[in-house]
């Protein structure tokens, strides 16, 4: 029962640990992803004249077409940086998560297994917010998402796989250094092979599976099915990344739970 | 009444990889094949610890001490034997691990409680006394690297003795901070003893693990040496310690363990107390000091010439300044020899002995003896002063002073034996 404690306690002390002294706070992971908002949005919108189906409105004037087109492709480039932002906060933080707290796993009987855990928790900020924004965006256009109430249909399995994540690299990251180092790159590309500033149909036909093997990539078409285009929800490809992510997380627990005896002799 | 811990036969064997990937793999090789070498930490080790029992472990640097007290409080796994846990276990393996300096106190108090297994209601309740223990006052609401050092200890052991738990688990906690602390600390552990719970308990100070400890535990190279009543244990290994530092001292080192012991033996009297130099300062709260330490033979303070023993009345007048709040301190004598091997000792808190203080807690312990038993030979005087009980050190002058004795016939050792031969 206290582990609900102790989990809240280190969440809270993790997210103020962040944010604390600076002179905008909490405000920051708001400003964060609407800077590169901003910057995607101007290169790939206005310089490269990308455009995001569907977000043309029939009765708008030239001018108006044009911002109601720019915040349309905002708000899809802002689902997917918040899918991406997720995922690559618990990639970039999990590796040195275990191995940078020696004394909790070798001077405290401490369940260390909340360590991943607050991770994924304290990750889930950027889709809470985002999710927020395009509401609220959304609203103000008039026509509030409708699907609103499936957000957390979507939010099992991508909190099963970033959790699965967060185990498996934690753990692995106290015997293998290297993955510290390694994770930069990785996200690096994952930003591209995630369709976070273009939609997914632009990409080829030979492609394709590389991205259907990609969970972000389905993370990210779902929830702007679900916020910004309003499409009817499917249940098959939602079941299918259900189980996916349940086994994903098994097999993340079976490796921490075996790697985790060795912590103490390690550190 | 069941043993709140049972262990049996345990070891604790590390294997060393030459790349950390190796010991990755590892556990997924198959267990007939092997990477790396193994080194021994811990066999063959069995007790139990059943409710309010308090055993004391000690041990030179290296004997397996500290693997012992990590595999109780499960922070590793052990290699063979079986660890039998009944109750909860609260452990201060490190005080202070976990805070984060950025946050105020009270902060630090709520995150370390949890981290320690403190449920919130727990915490909620016990919160006053937290805080009243810590004795940081207003400071609580500040960062806590804004912290002195004695501070942040006094409020990581308040936060860690909180906890109730049947089995508690210290690592040296009780040879930190100062004298104040190290009394109010160590009155707290046996609270709690009190109560019921049971204690392991590993220090360097042995007069800590006689105030309270029944039974010792002495471990030597990752195996039991002795198991039994503390008093006992203790002797043998201060025997054992004082043989190791005679042996080095008169060049005559064999193997590696011997020197080993006399390195800690070297180390020991720091933890006694304070430097001479550093206790200077003036107001001691919560402890006492030796101003002056004035070391007579014959009434003489020369003590440049060698004096018979035969003729030798010896006094030791031992100036203090203490706490007037606090019970007037006791005193002891200490003789040893040049390589600093203990040969007697006089304790006034044995003799009930209370020494009269003026108003600023000022006073003289005076020890006086008509002739010093001792052999020809250079010996080494040394004055102590310990709280009423005679448990915590607050100040020590160890030599105060080195006297040269001579004495008629061939007696061989230390002393003459004060008996007598019957002609029949």
């Amino acid at each position: 029962m206290h582990y609900r404690f102790l989990f809240f306690q280190w969440l809270q002390r993790d997210i103020q640990s962040r944010y604390r002294g600076l002179l905008l706070g909490l405000l920051w992971p708001l400003l964060q992803p609407l800077a590169q908002l901003t910057v995607f949005t101007t290169v790939f919108f206005g310089f490269m004249q990308m455009r995001w189906p569907g977000g043309m409105t029939e009765s708008a004037s030239i001018n108006g077409f044009q911002s109601d087109s720019a915040i349309h492709y905002a708000l899809n480039v802002l689902a997917g940086l918040a899918v991406f932002n997720y995922f690559s906060e618990i990639l970039n933080r999990a590796p040195s998560l275990i191995f940078s707290q020696p004394y909790l796993v070798t001077k405290l009987r401490f369940p260390i297994i909340v360590l991943p855990a607050v991770c994924v928790a304290s990750a889930l900020i950027h889709v809470f917010i985002a999710v927020t924004v395009i509401g609220i965006a959304k609203c103000i256009q008039g026509n509030p998402p409708a699907n609103l109430y499936l957000i957390p249909l979507w939010l099992i399995p991508v909190t099963l796989y970033g959790f699965g994540l967060s185990l498996l690299l934690s753990s692995l990251g106290v015997y293998l250094r290297d993955l510290v180092q390694a994770m930069p790159s990785i996200t690096s590309a994952l930003m591209f092979i995630t369709p976070i500033f273009y939609p997914i149909d632009l990409v080829p036909e030979s492609m394709h599976l590389a991205f259907d093997l990609n969970p972000l990539a389905w993370a990210t078409e779902l929830l702007r099915s679900l916020l910004v285009s309003a499409t009817e929800f499917q249940s098959t490809p939602w079941l299918k990344h259900l189980g996916v992510s349940g086994l994903f997380l098994a097999f993340a627990l079976w490796i921490f739970r075996k790697l985790k005896n060795g912590f103490g002799d390690v550190l | 009444m069941k043993p709140v811990l049972q262990v049996s036969k345990l070891g604790k064997t590390y294997r060393l990889f030459q790349k950390p990937i190796d010991r990755l793999w590892q556990f997924f090789l198959p267990p007939k094949r092997m990477l790396g070498r193994d080194f021994v930490a811990l066999q063959e080790v069995s007790f139990e610890l059943r409710p309010g029992e308090a055993l004391g472990i000690v041990g030179v640097n290296g004997a397996g001490k500290s693997t012992l007290l990590q595999l109780v409080s499960e922070t590793i796994k052990p290699s063979t034997g079986l660890i039998e846990l009944n109750g909860r276990v609260a452990a201060i393996l490190e005080l202070g691990a976990g805070f984060n300096p950025e946050f105020t106190g009270i902060e630090n108090i709520f995150l370390n409680a949890s981290t320690l297994g403190v449920s919130r209601a727990e915490l909620d309740q016990r919160l006053p006394a937290i805080l009243e223990f810590a004795a940081v006052g207003e400071h609580i609401h500040d960062p806590v690297k804004t912290y002195s050092s004695g501070m942040q200890i006094r409020l990581a052991f308040s936060i860690a003795t909180s906890i109730d738990a049947d089995l508690l688990i210290i690592d040296e906690a009780l040879s930190v901070g100062d004298g104040a602390f190290r009394r109010k600390s160590f009155d707290r552990i046996l609270e709690i003893r009190k109560k019921g719970t049971a204690i392991l308990f590993c220090s360097h100070v042995l007069y800590h693990l006689e105030a309270l400890c029944e039974r010792a535990l002495w471990l030597h190279k990752g195996r039991v040496q002795a198991l039994g009543p503390c008093k006992a244990v203790l002797r043998d290994y201060q025997e054992f310690l004082d043989r190791s530092l005679d042996s080095s001292t008169t060049a005559t080192v064999e193997g590696s363990q011997l020197v080993e012991g006399s390195q800690l033996a070297h180390d020991q009297p720091q933890e006694h107390g304070l430097p001479a130099a550093a206790t200077q300062l003036a107001s001691p709260k919560g402890e006492s000091r030796i101003e002056e330490v004035v070391v007579k033979i014959n009434g003489s303070t020369d003590l440049a010439k060698t004096i018979s023993s035969d003729k030798s009345h010896f006094s030791v007048d031992i100036h203090f300044i203490s706490d007037p709040r606090l019970p007037s301190p006791s005193a002891a004598i200490v003789v040893s020899s040049e390589a600093g091997r203990i040969l007697g000792s006089s304790i006034s808190a044995s003799n009930n002995i209370v020494f009269s203080r003026d108003d600023t807690g000022r006073g003289v312990a005076r020890f006086q003896i008509s002739s010093l038993p001792f052999t020809t030979g250079r010996y080494r005087v040394g004055a102590y002063l310990f709280c009423e009980r005679g448990l915590h050190g607050y100040d020590m002058r160890d030599p105060c002073a080195m006297i040269e004795l001579k004495h008629q016939g061939l007696e061989a050792g230390f002393f003459k034996l004060d008996g007598c031969w019957d002609e029949n």
